[in-house]
């Protein structure tokens, strides 16, 4: 429920991998809570001329394994606790993931449609011009996340560099690719999606070219998530889910041999909606919105909405499903989970399986660093490379430790945390 | 074309209450879509209303996302007058993903993605939001010109059940990383 | 109407009688609970459950504050007040008057026995022990006021009661008087099986338990001390005469003699058996110990006194206990017969004739200890045990401090640490600077470490020694305690499962050592024991996590110590032709003069020797020298570990082989790669400590460490000369004569703590 903290969550997370890794309480007291947390107040003047105050934080959960990073965040119910427990989610995902990188999460309670183009800038640069001392490519490195954009992060990195008096890409990532982004990002997360399948599949002995997906949504990730097993792996995608503008409703698509994902790219509209004519005259079938998880196939794919699979849909996964990738954030609640954990099903969990987009950030700065920039195709090996070797490290923590996967990439990311502060010397 | 029907919901227009739903609806619609314009006229600093329409059907994101956020408050302060059973509306994200949200989405549609919680679910407001929906594409279409555009409107509604067990779409309001925002409540 | 309970006039009677007797109103009282006890009128407990429960109330009823309430200074007065009312209370309620009257008659009968109880009329040292254990009894329960009449008694009783049943060691007897009390006796005999003293170990045991008690009350609290049995001395003598064992007569025989007949003593001891009364004593314990692992130690009267150190020559044996109770009973039979064999173990001969106790009367005394430590899965072992010493015996770095302490500790059973142990090494700490250790780097540190452990196999009813990684898994409860794990080179602590890998465990000990309580602890025993003996002690120790560190205290005898002689400086202008060796690890401080052989096995010569069997000829003919040069002042000077049990190793002799050299010096020569640990005679390190025999280690091509090889090449070999037959051996085995060498010079070895350099000199 709303009333829930996701803080207290956060920690209750934790502390059960710090049990299952018997940490020592002092290391747990230093990672139960952010090392830095800084609140302060953005005035900004208004079209009409008045001034409103708004409340910013920067969170930097733990810098152990290197500079944070973490989005930015523009939310009108934004709350500390929030911006906590997404920060201490980042320093995870960046571990399990290896990038050399630490967590954070920043944000202002304000909602941007309430805001004129002029203000939203004004907020950035007033933002940046709070923060610029604590963050940095050696810091501090912020990225785009719920209500900002590339344009945002453009803004601020202009600000961050007249503080500095040089050019500084790379204390923000996610920035515009003519404006020091990276390529590739685009299908970034969904193509990661796809290799850590591809190594599920092999560490389960599948045949991917044997295999049927069915994924969740049509948005960026899923995309490039159906894209990927079809085109890379040689699977079959039995379904996509996607809002239809004809009905109130989301539905799911199917097709009988499989959808072809380029074909549904094709016939979609400017407005992400797919052509129900087209569609259907291809052979495609129209279902309800929920069909997708009751699908008969190897591999799930929730590549969309949070907490879509709970306790009342996870009873209606399929008993063929080998593979759960969550492709999405958070897309399964505690019950869910525990079901999927009862059923055997091999789970990828979200900080694994989407890391991805984090990792292209961390490429994109690595870019800004060394100022030169990589082709699409060099990008999205890299990422194969890093996303292989991350998933085997979780893999190999389960096996080793007899863990469900979810437990294991919290151990893996907590473990290399912790000895990251071993080897510094602060524990 | 195939389709599970029991799942489709049916409006029933036979309902004289309706007739009136429908001709408030129209006449909100309206002026809410006059009125989202204006606001996303004045946010992206330009008095001239064409310029924007023709930003509106484009597409244009930035433009887009302003309507919809304006005529997703009004629509919602609309059906809490009209329900009495709502407690709360939210509009929440359709297509959040990683936390690089912003990385090449494809363009949003002008679609109001709304979480409605009452009470208990009726079948007056799915009659009503059925209404609504269309006095909505209507006022769209003779505004912005979109022949063909059959909805704009995505309401999910839950109730206390759904709420307390956290199942259905009102699983959505547990989010963390994409959490809906709250536009209207009683 | 209000009725008055029927009983009010019986309550008021006790008390107003009671207050007849201000001071023996305690022991009316004390014995009124014991009817009530006896009679089930309530159990101790309970009666103490309320007392308390009223004294707490009683605090808030007289408005103390609550602060102050949990460290009440009065509280033991307001317990015993509040449970002598209740007393009365309980009594006046439950039982007849006459039974009140006929306590207090009684105790007016023996009062007036015991009329003149200041002096007693008889001799102590003749009283029998049941008299005298009584008596001072009675002495300690007078009133504080009366005791210092009787002082002189008391302590007078207690040397003799110390004398007849612990040990009649005059140094010993000197400081236990100070510290045991009649109870303790009382004690030592109710857990004594026959008669005769406990012997040493024992005696050591129950002091240093005393003393801590006393001394440092905080740290004995958390201190466990075994649960002990003893078998006095007359059971050994006992033992001989019923097996007809007392013609071994060992002590005045020739070293090779008793060398010689020694197995055939053992066997005889193996075959003969214990008194029946003993044997059925000792299964009462067996019933009280249940399947507790025990050990049957050597508890002689000579052992562990001081100036002398028995240390490991006498045996111990594990008894798992895993067995029917038949067969722990024959175990624990066995196990007490190999001790009493090795009480004519030629070792201990040769060490009690050169420290010239070969006239006493030693007796076989045997300590029966629970062995402390955990069950792990299918073993029985403690977290750490070993052996702490007040006075740093070796020291390394001239930041160490000899005066804190040092320790030789093990993960598992102690006798890795105690004895010798091939290629294995216990973590030894200075405990100035504990975590400081002589080794630089990891590779060292690990190799340096403990890689098996000792410990009794509950499922094999065996003790066995097994590598670490087969022992310790992730859930070993005091892993961290213990063990770190070799990471990318660097070792590093276990914070996290993760981390957890069996082939990568180094044994070092270091969190425990840093991040326990464990340090201070042991210092403080170990200052409070020294302290209170005046005189260094070492102490044996083992430590357990359950999931508490409580560490347990195994015994304490007085240490030997170097001697503190003088040291002169080392002499920074000779020419380097005088110059011999020189070495600059962990060198003690001392000064060996006049030096005029050197016994040189040469370390290339012994590699090429071409089977074990000619390296223990070697060993041999080094024996041979060490009588034959018996009247010389000589050291030996040879290759890796002496005393090593694995001839490749180094010279596998024994501490009766080398007894008369002044030094035992290791040269750390590389071969195939690898470069043989020097073992700084750790095998039998006190024995070399207490001869005076300096332990040093040449470490070849490391810190400045050199040897004139050269000059001992050159020098011609007395070899042949001293014994004729070891012609074959004299490529290998050098004797040379200094003053041969050199008109007029021997050789003196100065050593300062830091450095040792051995250079000639002229004779003075």
């Amino acid at each position: 429920m709303e009333g829930q903290n996701p803080f207290l969550t956060a920690q209750a997370q934790f502390d059960k991998s710090a049990d299952l890794l018997d940490l020592p309480q002092d290391i747990r007291e230093i990672l139960r809570w952010p090392m830095r947390e800084f609140h302060f107040r953005i005035p900004l003047r208004m079209g009409d001329g008045s001034i409103k105050v708004l409340q910013g934080f920067r969170v930097q959960h733990n810098d152990a394994r290197g500079p944070s990073k973490g989005g930015i965040r523009f939310h009108p119910n934004e709350t500390i606790d929030t911006v906590r427990a997404l920060a201490m989610w980042m320093t995870w995902k960046c571990a399990v993931a290896d990038i050399p990188l630490g967590g954070g999460k920043g944000g202002v309670i304000v909602n941007p449609a309430s805001l004129t183009t002029a203000e939203k800038e004004q907020l950035c640069r007033g933002w940046v011009s709070q923060m610029w001392h604590n963050i940095g490519p050696r810091m501090d490195v912020p990225a785009p996340d719920v209500g900002t954009t590339g344009q945002m992060m453009a803004w601020m990195m202009d600000e961050f560099s007249k503080l500095q008096g040089q050019y500084v890409p790379g204390v923000f990532t996610g920035k515009p690719v003519d404006m020091g982004g990276s390529l590739g990002r685009t299908e970034a997360t969904g193509f990661g999606v796809i290799f850590t399948v591809r190594e599920a599949l092999k560490h389960l002995g599948l045949d991917p070219a044997a295999c049927s997906a069915a994924i969740q949504g049509f948005g960026n990730v899923a995309q490039y998530a159906a894209i990927g097993f079809h085109d890379m792996l040689g699977g079959k995608v039995v379904c996509v889910s996607c809002y239809d503008l004809k009905d109130k409703k989301p539905y799911t698509y199917s097709h009988p041999d499989g959808v072809d994902p380029h074909f549904l790219q094709g016939i979609t509209d400017q407005y992400g909606t797919i052509d129900q004519e087209k569609a259907t005259a291809a052979g495609y079938v129209i279902e309800d919105a929920g069909a997708w998880i009751e699908k008969d196939v190897d591999v799930l794919i929730p590549a969309a909405l949070e907490n879509m699979v709970n306790a009342e849909t996870a009873p209606l996964i399929h008993k063929n499903v080998k593979v759960i990738a969550e492709g999405a954030n958070g897309p399964t609640t505690l019950e869910g989970d525990q079901l999927i954990k009862e059923r055997g099903i091999f789970l990828i969990p979200d900080f694994l399986c989407n890391a991805g987009g984090v990792t292209t950030s961390y490429f994109e700065g690595v870019q800004n660093d060394m100022n030169y920039y990589w082709s699409r195709d060099e990008v999205l090996q890299r990422l194969d490379t890093k996303m292989t070797v991350a998933f085997h490290g979780v893999l190999d923590m389960a096996l080793r430790q007899k863990v469900y996967m979810r437990d294991a990439a919290y151990l893996v990311a907590v473990d290399r945390v912790v000895r990251a502060m071993q080897l510094r010397g602060w524990v | 074309m195939k389709r599970k029907t029991e799942t489709v919901q049916k409006v029933q227009t036979a309902d004289a209450d309706l007739q009136l739903v429908l001709s408030n609806a129209i006449g909100m619609t309206e002026s809410a879509l006059e009125e989202a314009v204006d606001y996303c006229g004045r946010k992206m600093g330009t008095d001239d209303r064409q310029t924007v329409v023709e930003q509106l059907k484009q597409g244009d994101r930035t433009a887009c996302g302003y309507l919809y956020y304006h005529l997703a408050g009004q629509v919602a302060e609309w059906l809490g007058a009209w329900d009495e059973s709502i407690k709360a509306v939210y509009i929440y994200d359709s297509d959040a993903t990683a936390e690089d949200v912003c990385f090449g989405r494809p363009e949003t549609p002008p679609m109001l993605h709304l979480l409605i919680w009452v009470q208990r679910k009726t079948n007056a407001l799915d009659a009503t939001l059925g209404v609504l929906s269309r006095a909505l594409v209507q006022s769209y279409t003779e505004l912005l010109g979109r022949p063909g555009l059959e909805h704009l409107l995505d309401a999910q509604v839950v109730d206390d059940n759904e709420v307390n067990n956290n199942i259905g779409y009102s699983a959505l309001l547990c989010s963390l990383h994409t959490c809906p925002i709250r536009i209207w409540e009683r | 109407m209000v009725q008055v309970p029927f009983e009010t006039p019986k309550i008021l009677t006790i008390h107003l009688q009671i207050a007849n007797y201000p001071v023996m109103a305690d022991e009316i009282r004390r014995r009124m609970r014991e009817e009530l006890f006896r009679r089930g009128v309530i159990t101790a407990q309970a009666l103490e459950e309320e007392v308390r429960a009223k004294a707490a109330l009683s605090q808030v009823r007289e408005g103390l504050p609550s602060e102050l309430r949990e460290a009440e200074p009065a509280w033991e007065l307001r317990l015993e007040r509040v449970r002598d009312y209740l007393t009365d209370f309980y009594f006046a309620y439950n039982l007849p008057i006459d039974l009140f009257e006929q306590i207090i008659d009684r105790l007016l009968d023996e009062r007036s026995v015991e009329k003149d109880a200041f002096d007693y009329h008889f001799n102590p040292e003749l009283a029998p022990f049941d008299l005298l254990l009584k008596q001072a009894e009675q002495y300690a329960a007078m009133p504080l006021d009366n005791q210092h009449i009787v002082q002189h008694h008391l302590e007078e009783i207690m040397v003799v009661l110390i004398k007849t049943i612990v040990s009649d060691h005059l140094g010993f007897l000197s400081i236990a008087k100070q510290w045991f009390t009649a109870e303790d006796m009382r004690f030592v005999r109710s857990r004594r099986i026959g008669t005769g003293k406990v012997g040493g170990k024992a005696a050591g045991m129950l002091l240093a338990w005393r003393i801590l008690q006393e001394c440092a009350p905080e740290v004995a609290a958390r201190t466990v001390l075994p649960e002990s049995y003893f078998i006095g001395t007359d059971v050994f003598y006992e033992f001989l005469a019923l097996n007809r064992l007392e013609y071994f007569d060992q002590k005045y025989k020739p070293l090779d003699q008793i060398r010689a007949e020694y197995p055939r003593i053992v066997a005889a001891h193996e075959r003969g058996h214990l008194h029946p009364a003993v044997l059925n004593q000792l299964q009462g314990i067996l019933e009280r110990v249940g399947q507790k692992p025990l050990i049957v130690r050597s508890s002689s009267l000579l052992e562990d006194n001081f100036g002398t150190s028995f240390a490991g020559k006498y045996e111990s044996h594990f008894c798992p206990n895993q067995g029917s109770p038949e067969e722990n009973l024959r175990d624990l039979s066995l196990a007490i017969r190999r001790v009493y064999a090795s009480a004519f173990n030629p070792d201990v001969m040769l060490y009690r004739r050169q420290m010239k106790l070969l006239d006493y009367d030693e007796r076989m005394a045997i300590l029966l200890q629970e062995v402390q430590g955990q069950a792990y899965g299918r073993y029985y072992f403690p977290a750490l045990a070993g052996v702490a010493f007040s006075q740093a015996p070796i020291l390394w770095h001239p930041r160490l401090r000899r005066e804190d302490g040092f320790l030789r500790m093990v993960v598992g059973l102690g006798t890795r640490a105690v004895n010798r142990v091939a290629d294995d090494y216990p973590r030894m700490v200075v405990l100035s600077h504990p975590l400081l250790r002589p080794e630089t780097t990891t590779e060292a540190i690990r190799r340096y470490s403990q890689h098996l452990i000792d410990l009794i196999d509950l499922e094999d009813n065996a003790m066995r020694t097994l590598p670490v990684d087969r022992v310790i898994g992730a859930d070993y409860p005091a892993l961290r305690l213990v063990a770190e794990v070799e990471e990318d080179g660097t070792i590093t602590p276990i914070v996290s499962r993760a981390q957890f890998a069996p082939e990568r465990l180094v044994l070092t000990a270091d969190t425990l050592l840093q991040k326990s309580d464990f340090v201070p602890t042991i210092k403080t025993v170990l200052s409070t024991l020294e302290s209170q003996y005046a005189f260094p002690v070492d102490i044996e120790f083992a430590i357990t996590r359950t999931p508490e560190l409580v560490f347990h205290l195994l015994q304490c005898r007085p240490q030997s110590s170097m001697g503190g002689m003088s040291v002169p400086p080392i002499p920074s202008d000779l020419p380097e032709e005088d110059k011999v060796f020189g070495v600059s690890k962990m060198v003690p401080q001392g000064l060996i003069e006049n030096i005029t052989h050197i016994l040189y096995v040469d370390p290339l010569q012994y590699s090429q020797l071409e089977n074990a069997s000619r390296r223990q000829e070697v060993a041999r003919l080094v024996s041979q020298l060490n009588a034959v040069l018996e009247t010389e002042r000589f050291i030996m000077l040879g290759p890796g570990r002496w005393g090593s049990v694995n001839p490749d190793l180094g010279v596998p002799v024994s501490y009766a082989d080398i007894y008369n050299t002044r030094a035992l010096v290791e040269i750390s020569v590389p071969q195939r790669g690898i470069i043989p640990e020097p073992s700084y005679g750790t095998h039998f390190f006190q024995d070399l400590v207490e001869a005076g025999i300096y332990p040093l280690a040449i470490y070849l091509g490391e810190g400045g460490d050199f040897i004139n090889q050269e000059w001992l090449a050159r020098a011609g070999n007395q070899l042949v000369d001293l014994m004729p037959e070891a012609g074959p051996y004299a490529d290998c085995i050098r004797v040379i004569h200094v003053p041969s060498e050199r008109a007029g010079h021997t050789m003196q070895i100065v050593m300062d703590g830091e450095r040792g350099l051995a250079y000639t000199v002229r004779e003075r």
